[in-house]
């Protein structure tokens, strides 16, 4: 940019009076630096409602997050409904005053509570509001903040600056400043009719800030969106079993408050093998579900489905189809039970899942037969290689069993990876009333309060050798599988928070390394031994400079230096004047003797340069750059001299 | 879309006898269909009234079909003998049919009249709720003239 294209721009765009103001408002106003001050935003009708102020308020943004992650503790203490209900059912029982009162506050439900939504929303609301008009502020800010050029008589309150007399014409000189201001990546302003420009560096933070609270923000917006169109579910499939996605054919349901029935694909899966594989220390090393898909890609009107896919599903690896995602989380033993009356007539025949954590490495479950009057339920103990000990043996070991059966006394589960040797379904009996409709149970529990028992255990082997019941029942446990354990998951706002997630680690990085630092730069022509000339070579730093310095001319913008006849003298010199307070002052001081020495012989200055920095952070690295750009600018001086001397 | 005003899903399966089903041959008149499970408590509570109104609407022209789900083959049929089931179930192991219905979770009630479902009861139900569903798409029969 040529100093005639500048100012005829600046001219054109900006009014010099409009300007001049605009410096004496943000420069003198205060002594706090607030550079930034900008008009104020006209008041809105509702901004002057009761609360408003507290509505804009980052503090207010803090105290609500504050409130949100207290409350995301409460499922710590407090069992919710959504995942465990049998607990809360016992919280219930056992505490049934405090129970009222939870329940009234939704603690059972803490994050479907209309308070818990409450707090979420407004804290959307109050970031929405702090955001909007910081950012409004900062897009401002990129086009006013170069409007602002400084008096001479703010500079010496800089932190950093400098005033340099230079042998070069005034549009050479801005020439020069702005290619080494440039180089240095600053960004700059442009240049107004009283020579004057600002320079910028690390504008970015305030940006970095602004992305990391947008970033937030959207974060949160991607959690609400997930929570409210997602959906999470748990399915236990059987090998050999097929499965409908349907909310009815879920273990666990937890859908989002507008996912709905009809947003189920409906599609089909087969599990056809489940192989779990185990380090030598008995641990898990490998979980893998082999399924198959079947889906109606042809949507034709009789609903058959043909195999879309095939897939191995492991830990970490999941099925992904159609917006759903199946993950591998577990696993156990589904043993087939089947039980006939003493006639030979089958009541039961079905897989029971088999859950590890029983008393000696057992697997439990449950059958309940409630057609049977009066009804009787079966506590399962599955011991996958079992170890039968002698009744000697037995004699002194009382178990984990009140009671002392035998069996359950004999009966151990081999130490190591729970692999199928001799396995052994030991089955306990009960008879009464189950209480389904009275007790609270899942499928997996067996309530006994109700019931008499155990009374009797009988023993089956895979071997296919059943056991009779003194009632008559007979059990028999032909076949084991595997069963595996999928959590469902449709996370539409998965990619929206992961994107936040990312840009907010921007953001927070740029804020915190960034520091924000300005430079206002005057250019102005001065008179070979002028009073300003000495002036400016003297300590600076008073007002007195200013009434010393004489009113010149603007620089001729509208012509070149060649038209304009100016043209540096080869023999010309700079002399600079640096802020006392700065460091800067005393190397400034060893420069001007330098420059003063090597310019003994005839001087003819013409333009004066003054240069003003501050950093709004890390101001001490600020005055090493600072120190550097000077030195760049006089080297680059020296070197346009001695190019000129050449010529 | 909702679960009500939708054709009965296609489905081709086996009754708890073992013989075959097609809802090809239930789309005609009107239907009441019952999703249940032997293991479900609410089932049980309701299974009496659904066998009352399913006796009580025999001559109504009214059918009944059942919808055994996530069940045992013995299981389900011991319950269906102990409450004097009236009506034949279908054996949906899998879930397919209910997953065509749109069922959330058992019981669940549907009143298909000609094919398409009309009203949904979500959770358990009784004779009452059950017969105030069916005269609003399905008046009962005059009284015959004693004279």
């Amino acid at each position: 940019m040529t100093p005639t294209r500048a100012g005829s721009t600046s001219s054109t765009k900006k009014d010099p009076e409009k300007d001049q103001q605009t410096t004496t408002e943000a420069g003198s106003g205060n002594n706090t630096h607030n550079f930034d001050a900008l008009p104020p935003v006209p008041m809105k009708a509702f901004a002057k409602l009761p609360g408003w102020k507290a509505l804009r308020s980052m503090r207010t943004a803090i105290w609500l997050l504050l409130a949100l992650a207290t409350a995301t503790f409460i499922p710590t203490w407090v069992p919710q409904r959504i995942t465990n209900q049998t607990k809360v059912q016992e919280f219930a029982e056992d505490h049934p005053s405090w129970f009222q009162a939870f329940d009234r506050l939704r603690l059972f439900d803490v994050f479907d509570s209309w308070w818990y939504v409450g707090i979420y929303g407004t804290l959307l609301f109050v970031l929405v509001n702090c955001l909007v008009p910081r950012t409004r502020n900062f897009f401002r800010q990129q086009k006013q903040a170069f409007a602002t050029p400084r008096e001479r008589k703010q500079f010496p309150s800089l932190p950093c600056h400098v005033e340099m007399q230079v042998p070069l014409s005034p549009e050479e000189t801005v020439s020069l400043l702005k290619k080494t201001l440039r180089s240095h990546r600053f960004r700059q302003g442009n240049l107004n009719t009283r020579g004057q420009w600002v320079a910028e560096k690390g504008h970015l933070r305030e940006g970095g800030s602004l992305v990391f609270h947008w970033s937030f923000f959207v974060l949160l917006l991607g959690m609400f969106f997930t929570r409210a169109f997602g959906f999470e579910g748990q399915v236990l499939l059987v090998e050999g079993e097929h499965w409908v996605d349907a909310p009815v054919n879920y273990d666990y349901y937890n859908p989002g408050r507008f996912f709905g029935p009809e947003d189920h694909r409906g599609f089909e899966i087969a599990h056809d093998s489940f192989e779990v594989r185990f380090f030598e220390n008995g641990g898990p090393a490998d979980f893998v579900s082999t399924v198959r898909v079947f889906d109606d890609t042809n949507n034709n009107a009789q609903g058959e489905k043909s195999q879309v896919l095939q897939k191995e599903i492991r830990v970490n690896n999941p099925l992904d189809y159609r917006g759903m995602k199946f993950y591998q989380i577990s696993w156990g033993w589904a043993i087939r039970v089947t039980i006939d009356d003493q006639n030979g007539k089958p009541l039961f025949d079905d897989w029971v899942p088999l859950f590890p954590g029983g008393a000696r490495n057992t697997w439990t479950g449950v059958v309940k037969l409630p057609s049977l009057s009066p009804q009787v339920g079966m506590e399962l103990f599955f011991f996958p290689d079992a170890l039968l000990l002698g009744e000697e043996e037995a004699a002194d070991l009382r178990g984990d069993f009140a009671g002392g059966e035998n069996l359950l006394i004999r009966l151990f589960a081999r130490p190591g990876p729970p692999t199928i040797g001799d396995a052994v379904l030991l089955a306990g009996e009960y008879a009464g009333d189950l209480g389904q409709n009275t007790l609270f149970q899942t499928v997996y529990d067996l309530r006994t309060e109700n019931m008499e028992g155990p009374l009797e255990y009988g023993l089956a082997r895979l071997s296919n050798t059943g056991y009779r019941f003194a009632d008559g029942l007979s059990l028999h446990a032909p076949e084991i599988r595997h069963y595996s354990v999928l959590r469902v998951k449709r996370d539409p706002g998965l990619w929206t928070v992961l994107i936040a997630a990312v840009l907010l680690m921007f953001g927070l990085t740029a804020s915190l390394y960034i520091s924000r630092r300005r430079l206002w730069i005057w250019v102005r022509p001065v008179e070979p031994d002028s009073s300003d000339t000495n002036t400016a070579t003297a300590a600076s730093g008073t007002d007195t400079k200013e009434t010393a310095a004489p009113r010149t001319p603007p620089p001729n913008h509208n012509s070149t230096p060649s038209q304009s006849g100016e043209k540096p003298t080869a023999t010309a010199t700079e002399s600079t004047t640096m802020s006392p307070a700065s460091p800067l002052s005393q190397r400034n001081d060893v420069l001007s003797q330098q420059h003063a020495t090597e310019a003994a012989a005839p001087r003819t200055p013409q333009t004066m340069v003054t240069l003003g920095g501050l950093a709004y952070q890390r101001k001490d690295a600020f005055e090493t750059e600072f120190t550097r750009l000077v030195k760049d600018l006089q080297a680059k001086l020296r070197s346009n001299q001695a190019h000129g001397n050449n010529t | 879309m909702s679960a009500t005003n939708r054709p009965l899903p296609d489905f081709q399966g086996t009754l708890l006898d073992t013989s075959a089903f097609d809802t090809a041959e239930w789309r005609t008149g009107t239907l009441l269909v019952n999703v249940w499970g032997s293991w479900c408590a609410p089932c049980i509570r309701e299974a009496p009234h659904l066998a009352q109104t399913a006796n009580s609407m025999a001559e109504e022209n009214v059918r009944f079909l059942g919808v055994d789900i996530k069940d045992n083959r013995p299981a389900a049929q011991q319950f269906e003998e102990r409450y004097s089931i009236p009506y034949p179930s279908v054996f949906d192991d899998a879930g397919a049919f209910a997953a065509g219905l749109r069922v959330i979770a058992p019981p669940t009630t549907f009143l298909v009249q000609d094919g398409t479902v009309r009203t949904v009861i979500m959770g358990e139900t009784d004779s009452s709720t059950i017969a105030c569903v069916v005269r609003q798409i399905s008046p009962p029969p005059p009284a015959k003239d004693p004279l």
